[in-house]
């Protein structure tokens, strides 16, 4: 019943898996990340159209993990933004993955936002888009509000997520984004 | 006036502010974790210029990414340049697209819907 995060990671990775990574999530962790996965498209040759909607929601999941990471005491690390990512060519389409640790009390906030955003057109979600945008108001973290309606723009799909239980203070949170 | 100058770097744009003849440039990445800090010098800058504006000025906004965090701090550039229009200098914004970039084509529409200065949505072919 206890989630074990390195079985949940090993699963996700198959021959679909271009590119995993699974630790800390520091500003130059979020730039190496960044760069790599740039190379791996590039050595695709992944059409341009395609290959700048997925750097744009990546940008938007990893700096994500980067502001909300949290590091539940017994991941036994030195370091406090804590995130997993794995991408996937699933052949007609792409996969990101991402997971992270959120304090219990984050839960409803965070489902509420993706319900609300999972809910609504294209039309509507450029509108919440242009609303959030105008509305002069910048988090402690400098987000905004807009990651998420972003991702879902880009995207044009839903995001799927699942909240998984972790301890008495902690769940893991996983979002898929399809592009 | 002087000039605003701020080197280009993978994470965060080059700026260009030429002071003495009102040609703006902002060009490349604008994907900094914390993008506060980054245009923080760049709205005390321009603070000062809408005191003593050009006649006219042209803003060439050339990203090719910029993230969530960097949107609200080009809205608030954009908005201290509507100060500068307001006061009956021109003002004119032209937003590059890399050909059917139709996400940054509508990133400028959006822009265009919130601020109340000129913009020419302009394609370029490379």
């Amino acid at each position: 019943m206890n989630f074990d995060l390195n079985q949940w990671y090993e699963e996700k990775i198959d021959e679909d898996a271009i590119f995993d990574y699974k630790g800390r999530i520091d500003d130059e962790d979020v730039t190496r990340i960044l760069n790599s996965i740039e190379r791996i498209l590039k050595a695709k040759d992944e059409s341009p159209k395609i290959f700048k909607k997925i750097f744009n929601v990546l940008i938007e999941l990893v700096q994500n993990l980067h502001h909300h990471g949290e590091v539940p005491a017994d991941l036994n690390v030195d370091y406090n933004k804590f995130g997993v990512l794995i991408l996937r060519d699933e052949g007609m389409q792409y996969r990101i993955s991402v997971g992270n640790f959120i304090k219990i009390e984050g839960l409803k906030l965070i489902r509420d936002r993706i319900d609300q955003i999972n809910t609504l057109s294209s039309e509507e979600t450029r509108n919440l888009y242009r609303i959030i945008l105008n509305n002069e108001q910048f988090s402690e973290k400098g987000g905004g509000g807009l990651g998420m309606v972003e991702i879902a723009r880009k995207s044009g799909n839903n995001m799927e997520y699942q909240f998984i239980d972790y301890n008495a203070d902690y769940l893991f949170l996983s979002i898929d984004v399809v592009i | 006036m002087n000039s605003l100058v701020l080197e280009g770097s993978p994470k965060t744009p080059s700026i260009n502010f030429n002071g003495a003849n009102g040609a703006f440039l902002i060009e490349g990445r604008s994907i900094p974790e914390n993008s506060l800090d980054f245009y923080k010098p760049v709205m005390e800058w321009l603070d000062s210029y809408i005191n003593e504006p050009q006649e006219e000025t042209k803003v060439s906004i050339r990203l090719e990414y910029f993230n969530t965090s960097s949107s609200k701090c080009i809205l608030d550039v954009f908005k201290k340049l509507e100060t500068v229009f307001k006061r009956g200098k021109k003002v004119i914004i032209n937003w590059h697209y890399e050909m059917d970039d139709e996400d940054m084509l509508e990133a400028g529409e959006d822009y265009q819907s919130i601020v109340k200065i000129p913009f020419n949505m302009i394609e370029d072919d490379e």
